[in-house]
């Protein structure tokens, strides 16, 4: 191996991120030229340096800021989700909405009748039902956990599109 | 209405009690690599919320089996770049000049401690003027030569931190390092034993 191959191997050498010939190569290299183990001791110099740089630490009550900055976003996203809401129930839908809960991950449906909690074996055929009357479902962001959770049939998850990360609630249309 | 609530909010709390302890865990770490890419406090309390803000809200796709940092990493990564985009470049000029004193002081509020030989922290001064050196290189050049030199990931875990591919960070560790060395020249004796 020369001299120019060496130098430009050798911060890779220094991280131990050679392919085992080429750092035996290296140190071979290494251990009968003096220019290009200088070379190695001042990569390696720079590398010790940032190494002892000290551990920065933010004020005490930095989590605690960015805990309130998130209920923002989340202030944020429920404005959204409730306008949507809001105006797809006083326009083309007729008050119309059944609502499926438990622990923390639910499908949200509009249908007839004011909000009653579904059961997971009626899910299927009150989406059916639902199809017919109306052409879209909200979904809460994590589709694929109602699926585990309610046994929700994967066509039904097929049928979402998968949810846009920057918004956290989306309304998804069921072509069914 | 009142149902959505509850429903919502439940579905809302899961996902924050979740990300509220890995706020608790990561923000120190995430801080000081931040502290270490921005140059200053205030840039670095921005840079670190921000990072976590979007990380949140992309928390739907994060995959559970990679650990958290390496995650955070790459939004951060971005999130820097992104600030630097929109930052007139007047603002990144001034980090190439000598920091106040009192700004030394404050950044570095780690006791002096460990008399220790070889391996301990460097001096207040030493520190400052390895920051300013850093502060100089191009910033792609200081997150790469960061993440390997503070957080020690690999070249695999830098190339997705950073977007880009293995060849690219191998370069530019080796550019970032040859132009860190020559900035602090000066301070050979001192710094290099
Ligand atoms: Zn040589």
């Amino acid at each position: 191996m020369n001299c120019r191959r060496v130098m430009n191997l050798i911060s890779a050498y220094v991280d131990g991120e050679l392919a085992g010939t080429e750092m035996l190569a290296i140190r071979r290299h290494l251990s009968e030229c003096p220019e290009c183990c200088q070379e190695y001791e001042s990569v390696r110099q720079v590398k010790q340096a940032l190494s002892r740089l000290r551990t920065v630490f933010p004020r005490n009550d930095l989590a605690a800021a960015i805990a309130r900055r998130l209920d923002e976003v989340q202030v944020a996203t429920y404005q959204k989700f409730y306008s949507r809401a809001i105006g797809f129930l006083h326009g083309k839908l007729s008050p119309v909405a059944a609502a499926l809960a438990a622990s923390g991950v639910a499908l949200m449906f509009m249908t007839a009748g004011g909000i009653d909690g579904l059961a997971p074996q009626t899910l299927r055929s009150s989406v059916a039902a639902l199809g017919q009357r109306t052409r879209e479902v909200a979904f809460l962001r994590d589709v694929s956990k109602s699926q585990s959770q309610f046994g929700v049939t994967p066509d039904l998850v097929a049928a979402s599109k998968r949810p846009d990360p920057s918004s956290e609630l989306q309304f998804v249309s069921l072509t069914r | 209405m009142e149902l959505a609530e509850v429903v919502s909010e439940a579905a809302r709390s899961q996902d924050r009690r979740e990300f509220d302890a890995l706020v608790q865990r990561y923000h120190k770490q995430a801080y000081n690599i931040a502290y270490r890419m921005a140059g200053n406090h205030a840039d670095a309390e921005d840079l670190t919320q921000e990072a976590f803000i979007r990380a949140f809200r992309f928390f739907g796709q994060y995959r559970r089996e990679l650990p958290f940092d390496s995650w955070l990493y790459k939004i951060m990564s971005n999130v820097f770049i992104d600030t630097l985009r929109r930052k007139p470049k007047v603002k990144l000029r001034s980090l190439d000049q000598p920091v106040a004193t009192e700004e030394g002081e404050a950044q570095l509020d780690l006791p002096d401690s460990s008399s220790g030989p070889e391996e301990s922290v460097l001096s207040t001064e030493m520190d400052v003027r390895i920051q300013e050196a850093l502060s100089t290189l191009p910033e792609v050049f200081r997150m790469t030569v960061l993440y390997a030199d503070i957080e020690g990931l690999s070249y695999e875990e830098i190339a997705e931190a950073t977007n880009t591919n293995i060849g690219t960070v191998r370069s530019r560790l080796h550019r970032g390092r040859r132009l860190l060395r020559s900035k602090l020249k000066d301070l050979e004796n001192e710094l290099f034993l």
